[in-house]
């Protein structure tokens, strides 16, 4: 990630002008502009540019440093050189002093405008629930969940609707399925089985159809949690002997819906207590809603009658999704989150990101919110640099010697000529993008990198960064070139 | 650092200055802070932060764990995460030079996890490498993690070694000339670990010659066998 501030290094950050006159704005200007001449723009950028005008009484003025040490540093090396600059901007000057302003804020002026970083990234979704389901205030969301009878069940995510669930050919037996049971009074499938791989919305239904039963009857009891919890909870109890509690609460429910069953494969007594459960509720004709990563009788580590129980009710499947559906998805989601997604790189995530849904609104959720900080849209290329770890498993570490080869290949000359001592601008030019992509993809020093090009000295290499860095402003084709190239290396 | 025959000086074990206004913010981590200031506001009950080794990370989380009250926490096998995770929870989970959860404690990190959520908990994972490729077992929590926000810091810019080898040599209570600073910056390997390697070098050589760190005492550092090649 190297974001470009997009402005000449003296510009001064507005932001840091609140409540200084404008004239001393102009003179801070000048003496700015004056110090990247004095000191070099390198020097400048790492230790002056965060330089802030803080204020100015009765001819003292006050610059604020973002850190302890930058203050230090430039109490040492550079305040005499900006305290005569000053001087000469403001023949009244009478002191000039240094302070300490912590806050956290980039360097590059202009980055992070810090009206993006106060929006909040779920209002858009939250005004699309539906008004019984919208999420709680931020401040309240510390509490229990209102809506929960019991402390046992998990309050469920405002989010998780059967409005915001995207039917497709893949799901929509699954969602059928869950409907009917959350709609029916009375219970018709017991229990209800859902399966599916992980992340491809199991949770999601579960948690529309608690929703759903307590919206249309609050007065039926629902207890929603994952088989995890429902192992921990009953460790606990027999830990402080209060297992007689811990039967009642689960018996006396009308709806128990357990999360990820699969998770109490091979735990023994967990499974045996949650059997009699099960048994219990059943018996009484309350319903039980089960989720788990496989079918019945594909789950290991099960006994067998409680296997067989699983399945007596109605099973239904998630499948896979498909393309399609996941463009749906993350056009449902995009819609929510209130941003606007190029449909090319949707159509990017849905092809790159295929194991499952949570990924893939993961990735735009990360997606969304890089763009807010950085207060620009988003743009394929984003989208492959803030995915990356996503995308590829690993970051390959370039060497100079691909460099030196894909950089020979592309301009059509020989990789010899990367060491060869030839001097005519066909071959001297690519040498120096080489170079300069040797610098920016690897960690070699100048001193390495200028012998793996004929033994070359470390200032050739600094002339051939310098270089290109200054042709990238200017020749268009050559900065297309070297992105072409450097994406090449690095995927 | 590995000691050597030479006369060792004493390791005076000068803390790393590690306060909010002690933190050096460039480009390659602008968006790594721009992530903590976001806080709370993360979209998600976790966020992944990752870079190579000394590149700041636990500075960065530890100003986090200031201004949130965060609690330091390791999800195992024998931690009680009930207590771990109260309503509403700040958790730090630093990995420092693991690369990643062992086998054992997958299923409690997924326990955590979703107990996070459940109890609007957040936590802030401190890890070298980005959690959706750490080589996570369980499906349910390598989902989780693949889906969680990550934010990375980049290997150093040049403004940034500069300030990095200023301020190590600053924490171990040295200073450095700018003309001496010139000299080394175009020399050495790009990279924190490195950095951090040199400064160490750079002071000890000083305390040896008993002299302050000059073009020639740099010079000479530079010149070992084992310089900035080999320091990875």
């Amino acid at each position: 990630m190297r974001p470009s501030a997009g402005l000449s290094p003296a510009s001064v950050d507005p932001d840091d002008l609140a409540g200084v006159p404008v004239a001393m704005v102009d003179c801070w200007q000048r003496v700015r502009t004056r110090l990247v001449s004095e000191v070099g723009e390198a020097a400048f950028k790492s230790w002056l540019a965060p330089l802030a005008l803080q204020d100015v009484t009765e001819g003292a003025v006050r610059l604020s440093l973002p850190t302890r040490f930058m203050r230090d540093w430039v109490a040492t090396h550079y305040v005499d050189r900006v305290r005569r600059l000053l001087t000469e901007e403001m023949p009244g000057l009478r002191s000039v002093d240094l302070v300490v302003a912590p806050k956290l804020k980039p360097l590059a002026p202009g980055l992070l405008p810090p009206a993006a970083l106060a929006v909040p990234l779920l209002t858009a979704r939250d005004l699309h629930a539906p008004a019984m389901m919208r999420a709680p205030p931020r401040a309240e969301m510390n509490e229990v969940d209102p809506l929960s009878p019991d402390q046992v069940s998990v309050p469920l995510d405002p989010r998780l609707t059967f409005e915001t669930f995207v039917v497709g050919k893949p799901n929509e037996l699954a969602f059928a399925a869950a409907r009917r049971v959350a709609e029916s009074a009375t219970v018709s499938f017991n229990p209800l089985f859902l399966y599916g791989g992980v992340g491809l919305g199991k949770t999601h239904l579960m948690n529309a159809i608690a929703w759903h039963i307590r919206q249309r009857d609050p007065s039926r009891r629902v207890i929603y949690l994952s088989a995890e919890k429902f192992m921990y909870q009953f460790i606990r109890a027999l830990r402080f002997k209060d297992t007689v509690a811990f039967k009642d609460q689960f018996r006396s429910v009308d709806v128990l819906m357990i999360d990820d069953v699969q998770f109490i494969s091979g735990k023994d007594s967990t499974q045996e207590e949650f059997f009699h459960t099960f048994n219990a509720l059943v018996d009484q004709n309350r319903q039980v809603i089960v989720s788990a990563d496989k079918s019945p009788s594909d789950l290991e580590g099960l006994e067998e009658r409680l296997r067989s129980r699983l399945g007596w009710g109605l099973v239904a499947d998630i499948h896979p999704t498909t393309y399609e559906l996941r463009l749906g998805i993350l056009a449902s989601k995009a819609e929510q989150l209130g941003t606007p997604v190029p449909e090319k790189v949707m159509e990017f995530l849905a092809h790159k990101i295929a194991s499952n849904v949570r990924e893939l609104e993961g990735a735009l959720n990360r997606l969304v919110a890089h763009a807010q900080l950085v207060g620009r849209s988003i743009t394929l290329e984003t989208a492959q640099e803030v995915l990356h770890d996503l995308l590829r498993a690993h970051d390959r570490r370039v060497t100079v010697e691909e460099i030196q080869k894909r950089v020979a290949e592309h301009y059509n000359i020989r990789i010899a000529d990367m060491s060869s001592a030839r001097r005519a601008r066909q071959v001297a030019r690519p040498r120096q993008m080489a170079m300069y992509l040797s610098k920016a993809l690897t960690s070699k020093s100048l001193p390495e990198i200028g012998r793996k090009f004929g033994g070359r000295d470390h200032t050739t290499v600094m002339h051939a960064v310098r270089k290109i860095d200054e042709l990238i402003a200017t020749d268009a084709s050559l900065a297309e070139d070297l992105e072409l190239l450097r994406r090449m290396l690095e995927c | 650092m590995t000691a050597s025959s030479l006369q060792l000086p004493l390791a005076l074990g000068f803390r790393p200055a590690l306060g909010e206004e002690d933190f050096l913010i460039t480009p390659c981590n602008a968006l790594a802070v721009a992530w903590i200031d976001r806080w709370p506001d993360w979209s998600a009950s976790a966020l992944v932060l990752n870079g190579p080794a000394g590149a700041g990370k636990s500075h960065l989380a530890s100003v986090w764990a200031q201004r949130s009250g965060a609690t330091r926490a390791r999800p195992g096998v024998s931690v009680d995460l009930d207590a771990l995770v109260p309503q509403g929870a700040r958790l730090l989970i630093d990995l420092h030079a693991e690369s990643h959860p062992e086998p054992a404690a997958e299923a409690p990190w997924f326990h955590l996890l979703n107990l996070l959520r459940e109890r609007k908990g957040q936590a802030l994972i401190v890890a070298r490498e980005p959690a959706a490729r750490w080589p996570v077992r369980l499906p349910d929590l390598a989902s989780r993690l693949a889906a969680l926000p990550q934010v990375e810091i980049s290997p150093p810019d040049d403004a940034l070694l500069s300030a990095l080898l200023v301020k190590h040599l600053a924490d171990l209570g040295a200073s450095l000339d700018p003309a001496v600073l010139r000299y080394l910056l175009p020399r050495i390997e790009r990279s924190f670990a490195a950095i951090a390697g040199l400064a160490t070098e750079l002071n000890q050589a000083a305390l040896s010659a008993q002299k302050p760190i000059t073009l020639a005492l740099a010079r000479k550092v530079l010149q070992e066998p084992d310089d900035a090649g080999k320091r990875e």
